[in-house]
């Protein structure tokens, strides 16, 4: 009986697994990933499950009655410049609208980077301007064709496009999502004309107003296709030669999984498989705690991101970002600031700065000892007595705290003539303070405040930081889960098939209108959710859920006319009459005023429903886990270390992993050192571990 | 963390520790964040969500402390405006939000309202913030209230003195009303100022637990910090560059004032910008710019040392903090009742992007002047960096029968200027908003009757150089849905290039707006017939005047708006043959000027090597053949440091005299001490010479100096045709008066 749930994250690094036994048992797996061969990652990991049960290899992957994945290799293809060649088509006159991008030459930089004027440009195109060719054609707002198609020239077009290297094709003209005719039959043209290229169209992938995003988009899920289609296709055959008999399922950024056989046309939809994961884990943890709330911290080497959960459900944006490139596909939010462990800390003008710059792996910090000679995060951890030179990350790497001393002193401590202990308290008050205030920009966008949240903290340095920024925002409740090393894998585990369909088609009623019912008509509303109710639904039954098992959420994006910004808005089950929309009015402003401040509604101006989304989903497989029983294992002894806070040495409990007993309290100063992190408890907070051996960490009574 | 023991360290002011510091600064500047994010999420107006805003934090004598990145020329303004309230008002309260958008005393025109707060901690003030917006319409007699006909002030939009639009909390209503009341869109306008006090409100509570936490001086010792560093790095800067006078002289023209039959068309107002530079104190004097005059362009002293303060923000700013610590160091002279200081009655609405533009454009061509001296700094150095803003306001009837006015934000879609190591950004170089941009095409045919042809890149708009100036956009707009838009479409830069290169970069396009009647464009699509160039759109093509309010474009009829764009960086001829294929292939130059202009022969998609060096020869042959010679220049017998003048000029020792050398060829050109251009040839370019997409006054010529010896172009600028009146630059060393 196949019986084992499998989910592993691939990294760019390492690749994590976790398994789950029909009886709730979770095993945690980690092996160095191998980037031209995912699958080598993820068997190397179901080797060390295999050992630990005393099976081969085969006979565990035949047990697998389902494997899911995220993945970065949409993610690296973008990042490493290894996209197919797309040759890219747009209306006649509007080529350009990819290279000009409206103007903006400020995406996706920081305000720093934004004010240097002198190194301010444009990133890179992602179609070269000689591989976009224009098409004669035009349809208005309304979807009404203005100037026909003309066939002669798609030809001659796909042909030059063609015969000047694209191996794949992207179609974008405008107005395509309120009348996709035109794109259609440039497709059928292609397929003609280069029979071997895949095609894909923006009125397909991203139905939706604002050519920019929409053409930028579509030309990135072109070139990233062949891509994805080669990983998971070659992942697929391994696991199966292997033995394994289910389809994997491939983790999207939008935080649901769908089989790999409905990933390819939407390869740019698994840009953030891999970091999303670990917000859904949260998601699913907040639902077992009772947290509807939850701000989801992950601190690594290099960057932090945060994540949120409002009332139960991952916050999700409408574009995520790789580099400077804009992917306006639904996607869990998460943003980032370049704040990790890795982070150097620099003097310059008398003024002390922690990052951007990061150590990365090679060198690394002054502390581990591979020839890095910069001060970072981790060194300053390292010399305040947080760490454990002798039991870091279980003792896999020796600390050499004196490196790190020295570094602190070279280039902070005496350069701002401080003692070398201020200077690293320094470096981790900046850092921490820099983190604080990334999540407070992210909750208060959102329009809340940070302190009506619990924090969920991971990431190899997350749990280390977490008690620090955590207060600097006045949060109460602070998670470390048990499977904060493996937790983007377990948040993979722990997500459902998830189907989102959308159709931007507005409807809008006119300045003065009282009653909106009158203008935004209810037969022409429900008409569009039930077409994207059916798409939705099909999908989740292609993909193998059981039809009485999945759930659609309907979903109205709104905004006052005239103004940009957008809110969703849940639609309630049911028939849409004119009393649903005018109680979705009424919401829209509320939820409105609520987000943006009380008098900021602007209904004198008229309503618009710009976009309509349903979302449909079904459980892939919701593990049940076992309560936290570390079993008879003694525990390791207790003891003290000196840990520098507050501007003196102070004494701190230190706990090894293997202490920790459901209902066990910790009050701080006190360091719990697990196998990948080290878990701090501040001054005046009190830890207690929970059943499913998560740390919570609380001001102390 | 203790604040006490620890010593302040070099660099940093006596008070603050580095730690505390680092933390409060970048809370300063999330706070800041915070506020600026409520305004836009609260403001329903189009000008606001195409970024024509910012917000900012002020130290208590309203100095600039932390400003946000959109449109900068307001931020100075804004610490005007403090001032101003300081300096009137002896009872400012906690609770008290203060309004102005009187151009004469702190604004760039009427649209731009401010609201600023100041900011009380126990008792005491510590900050101000201070936000500001366009508003859509003020008043006045065009929709829109940018008014580029009005002859006095009183024909435009609302004027609101100094006072305060909230007093102790308490909204003062009756002001409230008047302003709203003088509006032709007031639900828009009262949405903006509730915006307004939204973001004020947020930012003060976070500013409020700031202080409670560290204490109201260190937040007030922090930004006075943060200024004094910036201060010190640009005056550190200032030290390494040679002392000595730059000028630069730059024109608007304007429709014709003049009733004299024999006047041409347009006329040109004069701005001229001589920048001083002392040790570490730099004074730009306008004094020698034309007086104001009763019609379109006028700017007042706020816009024009707000366009000074934008210039200095992005000029040094790359490596220093933003904030007052870089304009401590300059002083802008200028008496009143010039064109860049106009005084009441003088209409203004029409100047916040005119004779202050220009003021600008000739502070950059100062600057360049100046940095380039310095092997280190020289990469900071462009040419005119924003020429115009080619307003295109549209109204009348949308799609659905409702009233619309609309400003096309597409007009910001300018190429930027060419650096000594890189090309001007294309479609969106601009320098007054870094951070802005315009709305996709889809979001204005929606909301407008107006139907776009395309909105595409012009090639060969940027101007030529070793680096080349970022080409900018057209776009064209057909009445669509309805039977008629009217217009007002005004600028400058149509009869000059603004935007000339420097170092032997050439000019990038001039502005136009061309109207196309007499063809109905929308019948013509209809019947399948694209419509793919201006010039094969049949009907009647009228190249419209600079400043045209009120046109009225009917159903069918197309208007077609080109910008004007960056100037280029060093000789064309010099740019690496590779890189001019490149733009060839992308069709941002066209086969013409590359050959023409590059030089650069290609056969396929290949660079035919031969004909490209054969080709360049002989461009550089027709210089010589073209040039007027150097004439006998004066020995004078200064003395100035070796180096170099960016790409141009080599200064040397030899035989104890000073000489300057061809940078590219080093052939001597003469003594130090004549006005340079005196030792080098001089060619009066043909437009199409320069550009195929420049018109030059019939007053002013194109003229180029290339070096005698090997012809390699070293300077290209507009000047007047019956001689400049102005010196690059005169060097000052070791006391005595030296080169030119």
């Amino acid at each position: 009986m196949s019986t084992l749930l499998v989910a592993s994250d691939i990294g760019g690094t390492f690749t994590d697994t976790v398994t789950i036994d029909a009886d709730g048992e979770i095993g945690r797996y980690k092996a160095p990933t191998v980037p031209d061969d995912p699958a080598q990652g993820v068997l190397a990991t179901l080797e060390l499950a295999a050992d630990e049960r005393g099976q081969d290899l085969a006979e565990l992957l035949r047990s697998v009655s389902l494997f899911a994945h995220g993945t970065t290799v949409a993610t690296n293809a973008m990042l490493e410049g290894k996209r197919a060649t797309v040759g890219l088509i747009q209306t006649r006159g509007f080529g350009d609208t990819v290279p000009i991008m409206r103007g903006f030459k400020s995406l996706g930089l920081d305000e720093d980077a934004i004010k240097s004027f002198r190194s301010l440009v444009k990133q890179e195109l992602v179609v070269p301007k000689r591989l976009i060719g224009e098409v004669t054609e035009r349809v208005d707002y309304r979807g009404r064709v203005i100037l026909p198609l003309d066939e002669q020239d798609v030809r001659a077009t796909v042909r030059r496009l063609r015969d000047a290297g694209a191996e794949t094709f992207a179609v974008s003209l405008l107005w395509s999502f309120k009348n996709d005719a035109h794109e259609r039959r440039v497709a059928e043209i292609v397929a003609e004309e280069a029979p071997d290229a895949l095609v894909s169209l923006s009125s397909q992938l991203l139905p939706r107003m604002g050519e920019y995003k929409r053409s930028v988009t579509t030309a990135l899920n072109a070139s990233l296709r062949p891509v994805v289609r080669r990983a998971v296709r070659s992942l697929d055959g391994r696991l199966r030669d292997g033995g394994m008999r289910t389809e994997p399922l491939l983790m999207q950024s939008g935080g649901g999984l769908t089989p790999i056989s409905e990933i390819d046309e939407q390869a740019a939809s698994t840009v953030m498989s891999g970091p999303v994961g670990g917000v859904v884990a949260c998601q699913y943890y907040g639902d077992l705690d009772g947290q509807r709330n939850i701000v989801a911290t992950d601190m690594g080497g290099t960057s932090f991101e945060v994540g949120l959960i409002l009332d139960g459900e991952a916050h999700i944006a409408n574009s995520t970002w790789v580099g400077r490139h804009e992917i306006a596909l639904p996607s869990v939010s998460v943003r980032t600031v370049g704040a990790g462990s890795g982070s150097i800390a620099s003097v310059s003008g008398g003024l002390l700065r922690v990052g951007p710059e990061s150590a990365g792996a090679v060198p690394g910090s002054a502390c581990y000892g591979r020839g890095g000679t910069r001060p970072t995060v981790a060194d300053a951890d390292a010399v305040l007595g947080y760490l454990n030179p002798d039991n870091f990350l279980g003792g896999r790497l020796k600390l050499d705290v004196e490196a790190a001393r020295e570094a602190i002193r070279i280039h902070v401590a005496e350069p701002l003539g401080l003692g070398i202990e201020e200077a690293a308290e320094g470096i981790k008050t900046i850092v921490d303070a820099r983190m604080a205030d990334l999540i407070r920009a992210a909750t208060i966008e959102q329009g809340y405040d940070p302190a009506d949240f619990a924090l969920y903290a991971y990431g190899g340095a997350g749990p280390t930081h977490a008690f620090s920024y955590g207060r600097e925002l006045g949060i109460g409740t602070i998670v470390v889960p048990l499977t904060a090393s493996v937790h983007s894998a377990f948040g993979v585990a722990a997500a459902d098939l998830i189907a989102t369909e959308e159709l931007s088609d507005p409807i809008l009623s006119p300045p003065g209108t009282v009653d909106h019912a009158a203008a935004l008509d209810p037969a022409g509303v429900q008409a569009r959710f039930d077409k994207l109710s059916a798409a939705a639904t099909a999908r989740l039954e292609r993909a193998g859920a059981a039809p009485e098992a999945i759930r659609l959420t309907r979903v109205a994006e709104m905004r006052f006319r005239f103004q940009i910004n957008e809110l969703s808005v849940p639609i309630p089950d049911g028939p849409i009459d004119a009393d649903t929309i005018r109680a979705l009015v009424a919401r829209f402003i509320e939820s409105y005023e609520a987000r943006f401040g009380e008098g900021s509604a602007f209904e004198a101006a008229g309503i618009e429903m710009t976009t309509f989304r349903v979302v449909g989903r079904s459980p892939a497989a919701r593990p049940t886990l076992r309560t936290f029983d570390p079993g008879a294992a003694a525990a390791a002894e207790e003891t003290t270390r000196a840990i520098f806070s507050d501007g003196a040495w102070r004494d701190a409990r230190v706990l090894r992993h293997e202490a920790l007993r459901p209902g066990l309290e910790i009050d701080g100063l006190a360091v719990v050192e697990m196998k990948d992190t080290t878990i701090v408890v501040g001054d005046g907070q009190r830890a207690s571990v929970d059943d499913r051996g998560s740390l919570v960490i609380r001001l102390a009574a | 963390m203790s604040t006490t023991e620890i010593t302040a360290p070099a660099g940093s002011a006596a008070g603050v520790d580095p730690i505390t510091f680092e933390v409060i600064r970048h809370k300063l500047w999330s706070i800041n964040e915070e506020g600026s994010q409520t305004m836009t999420h609260v403001s329903g107006s189009p000008a606001v969500h195409a970024t024509d805003y910012n917000f900012g934090i002020y130290a208590a004598d309203g100095e600039m402390a932390v400003v946000g990145v959109y449109l900068l020329v307001p931020i100075y303004t804004g610490a005007m405006a403090i001032r101003e309230f300081l300096s009137r008002f002896d009872d400012i309260a906690e609770g008290d939000v203060f309004i102005v958008n009187d151009p004469y005393i702190a604004a760039e025109h009427q649209n731009d309202v401010q609201f600023c707060a100041p900011f009380f901690h126990d008792g005491e003030l510590i900050a101000w913030i201070g936000c500001m917006a366009h508003q859509v319409d003020l008043g006045g007699m065009d929709a829109g209230s940018w008014c580029p006909t009005a002859t006095d002030v009183y024909q435009e939009g609302l004027r609101i003195p100094p006072g305060r639009i909230v007093r102790e909390g308490k909204v003062n209503q009756e002001l409230w009303d008047v302003v709203i009341a003088n509006s032709r869109m007031p639900f828009v306008v009262s949405n903006d100022f509730t915006a307004f006090l939204a973001g004020l409100k947020v930012s003060g509570e976070r500013l409020t637990e700031l202080c409670d936490r560290y204490g109201g001086d260190t937040v007030k010792a922090v930004m006075g910090q943060s200024i004094a560093a910036s201060e010190r790095g640009l005056r550190e800067l200032l030290q390494e560059l040679p002392d000595g006078t730059f000028e630069h002289t730059s024109y608007l023209d304007r429709p014709q004032t003049s009733s004299d039959p024999g006047a041409p068309e347009s006329e040109l107002v004069t701005v001229s910008c001589r920048l001083t530079k002392s040790g570490d104190e730099l004074t730009f004097d306008y004094d020698g710019s034309d007086e104001q005059s009763a019609a379109y362009g006028m700017a007042t002293r706020a816009g024009t040392v707000g366009a000074v303060a934008t210039l200095m923000l992005c000029l040094f700013g790359s490596d220093l903090q933003w904030n007052h610590g870089l304009m401590r160091p300059v002083t802008v002279k200028a008496r009143d009742g010039l064109c860049v200081t106009a005084q009441p009655p003088t209409p203004v609405s029409g100047g916040a992007a005119g004779a202050n533009w220009v003021a600008m454009n000739a502070a950059a061509g100062c600057i360049a002047k100046m940095v380039s001296f310095s092997e280190d700094h020289k990469g900071l150095a462009f040419g005119p960096g924003d020429g115009s803003w080619q307003l295109g306001q549209f109204g009348g009837l949308n799609q659905y029968g409702e009233p619309f006015a609309s400003m096309y934000m597409d007009s910001l879609l300018w190429g930027g200027p060419a650096f000594a190591d890189r090309d001007g950004v294309d479609s969106g170089g601009a320098m007054v908003i870094l951070g802005g941009g315009t709305q996709d095409v889809e979001q204005h045919e929606i909301g407008q009757p107006l139907l776009y042809l395309w909105r595409r890149e012009v090639a060969d708009s940027g101007g030529a150089g070793r680096n080349r100036g970022g080409n900018g956009i057209e776009f064209a707009l057909v009445p669509y849905d309805t039977d008629e838009v009217s217009g007002v479409l005004a600028t400058h830069g149509c009869a000059l290039p603004n935007r000339t290169g420097i170092f032997g970069g050439y000019p990038g396009s001039v502005a136009r707006y061309e109207m196309v009647s007499g063809v109905d464009a929308l019948a013509e699509l209809r019947a399948g017939r694209a419509i793919t160039r201006l010039d094969a759109a049949g009907g009647d093509h009228v190249i419209l005047p600079s400043v045209t309010s009120g046109a009225i474009i009917k159903a069918g009829e197309i208007v077609n708006v080109r910008l004007q764009n960056g100037g280029g960086y060093g000789d064309p001829l010099d740019r690496e043959p590779e890189r001019v294929l490149r733009d060839l292939l992308d069709g941002a130059v066209t086969p013409e000027t590359a050959r023409d202009i590059y030089g650069v022969v290609t056969s396929g998609d290949a660079i035919d090597e031969v004909a490209t060096t054969a080709r360049r020869a002989a461009l550089r042959d027709e210089r010589r053949a073209a040039m007027i010679p150097p004439g006998q220049a004066p020995a004078a017998g200064a003395t100035i440091q070796e180096g170099t003048w960016g790409d141009a000029l080599r200064f040397v020792r030899r035989d104890g005299r000073s000489l300057v050398e061809c940078a590219h060829c080093a052939a001597e050109l003469g003594p130090v001490g004549a006005d340079w251009r005196a030792l080098t040839g001089t060619i009066v370019l043909r437009p199409e010479q320069a550009s195929p997409l420049i018109a030059v006054h019939e007053e002013l010529a194109v003229q180029q100096q290339v070096c005698p010896s090997c012809a390699a172009s070293l300077w290209v600028d507009v000047v007047p045709r019956d001689g400049m009146g102005w010196r690059d630059f005169t060097l000052q060393s070791a006391g005595e008066p030296a080169a030119s």
